[in-house]
């Protein structure tokens, strides 16, 4: 399992992160909520999800 | 060879006499030659040499390479391959007066897996003087696997701001620092002695970090967090900061000793992280200058010596009540039953 899906502790939402070009925590915690949830399929449950283990940056 | 009163700090074999050389490993014919792998070969370094150059292939003492990047170039992956880096006396107590004075002034980047960068420092010192070149330089950058780094005295001659002693950086598919081995190193004045950038697996292990600007063992945070590091028998002295791993999970903090603290352990935001039998001595009146997790969860703190009352100034020190447990951790009066608020 790739580093992200154990930070993640889910293997699907980390592919689908790094196949939008988010493959690091850093990368994620940088990002804005409209650019996550501009990504197939990440609604408001999983940006909260995925929040709870990265959340938003400065 | 080594001089009488020099001692490997890791176990080198010596050839016999009558061992054959190995077909395509220059040097391991030579009675005087030393490897630690079959396969491996010792490349020399001592810039402090009359006939250093990097032109040579560094396995013979007598014949040494003048810097750690040119010895690199002579590694290969996974070999056993061990750069061995001769004594200097750069240090800022030092006489300038002495022979070998030179220290190791670089900036490498390590992209080799499996290498050994040994100093080989006589007994009593604080090891091998390495110093930064610049401002914002980095003594070693690792980006590769299974590296081990030991024997060196990394600090800041030239008073350079934001300078490091070791970085290990994974980011793949670019990065690949990781598992990397930092043991009986010593790194005074720099901003940084170690940085660790979602590099996990590291053992980071009898060092002295003395009079660290910044902080001694942090999480730069460019690609992510550091987990699953084993820090254990270190000693801080006097640092703006010692550990600070923001968001860094799965860590094991052990048996080390923080003197004169201004933040001795801060993991903010961590989770599952151990941190067991450590000493830690600074201003009891302090604010989260002890052990600060606030944010995490799920932590064990326990059996540490904290140079605290117990009540108000265990509870000022460390941090926080929904942090994990906090067990029989020791304060000059008595052991808090509860973890701190």
């Amino acid at each position: 399992m790739n580093k992200l899906a154990i930070k993640l502790e889910d293997e699907e939402l980390a592919a689908k992160l790094q196949a939008a070009g988010f493959n690091n925590p850093s990368q994620i915690r940088d990002a804005s909520d409209k650019e996550l949830k501009a990504i197939d399929s990440i609604g408001s449950a999983t940006l909260r999800a995925i929040r709870a283990k990265f959340p938003k940056r400065g | 060879m080594p001089a009488s009163n020099v001692m490997w700090p890791v176990p080198l074999q010596r050839l016999t006499p009558w061992y054959p050389g190995q077909f395509g490993v220059p040097g391991t014919d030579s009675d005087r030659g030393l490897r630690q792998d079959s396969n491996g070969k010792i490349i020399w370094v001592d810039p402090n040499h009359a006939d250093a150059h990097d032109g040579k292939d560094g396995t013979n003492p007598d014949s040494p390479m003048a810097t750690v990047a040119g010895a690199l170039t002579k590694c290969s992956a996974y070999s056993g391959d061990v750069i061995v880096v001769a004594h200097n006396g750069f240090w800022t107590y030092g006489n300038p007066a002495e022979a070998r004075y030179l220290p190791i002034q670089e900036s490498v980047i390590v992209t080799v897996p499996g290498v050994r960068i040994v100093g080989l420092a006589p007994p009593a010192s604080l090891g091998v003087p390495w110093v930064p070149t610049a401002n914002s330089a980095t003594c070693i950058t690792v980006r590769a696997l299974d590296v081990l780094i030991e024997g060196f005295c990394f600090w800041n001659a030239g008073a350079y701001i934001t300078t490091t002693g070791i970085l290990a950086e994974w980011n793949a598919p670019t990065y690949y620092g990781e598992n990397v081995v930092i043991r009986n190193n010593f790194f005074y004045g720099l901003a940084y002695g170690i940085q660790v950038d979602y590099s996990w697996n590291n053992f980071i292990e009898h060092n002295s970090f003395q009079g660290i600007t910044t902080a001694a063992i942090h999480n730069p945070s460019v690609y992510g967090d550091p987990d699953y590091l084993t820090i254990r028998d270190n000693m801080f002295t006097s640092n703006a900061a010692d550990i600070n791993l923001p968001d860094t999970d799965h860590c094991l903090i052990e048996n080390n000793r923080f003197l004169d603290v201004t933040a001795a352990i801060v993991v903010l935001a961590g989770d599952q992280n151990t941190i067991h039998a450590n000493a830690i001595q600074g201003n009891p009146a302090g604010t989260n200058n002890y052990i600060n997790l606030t944010g995490g969860g799920n932590n064990l703190v326990s059996d540490n010596w904290l140079a605290c009352a117990n009540g108000a100034e265990y509870n000022l020190t460390c941090s926080d009540s929904t942090s994990g447990s906090w067990v029989s951790n020791h304060t000059t009066t008595g052991d808090p039953i509860l973890p701190p608020t």
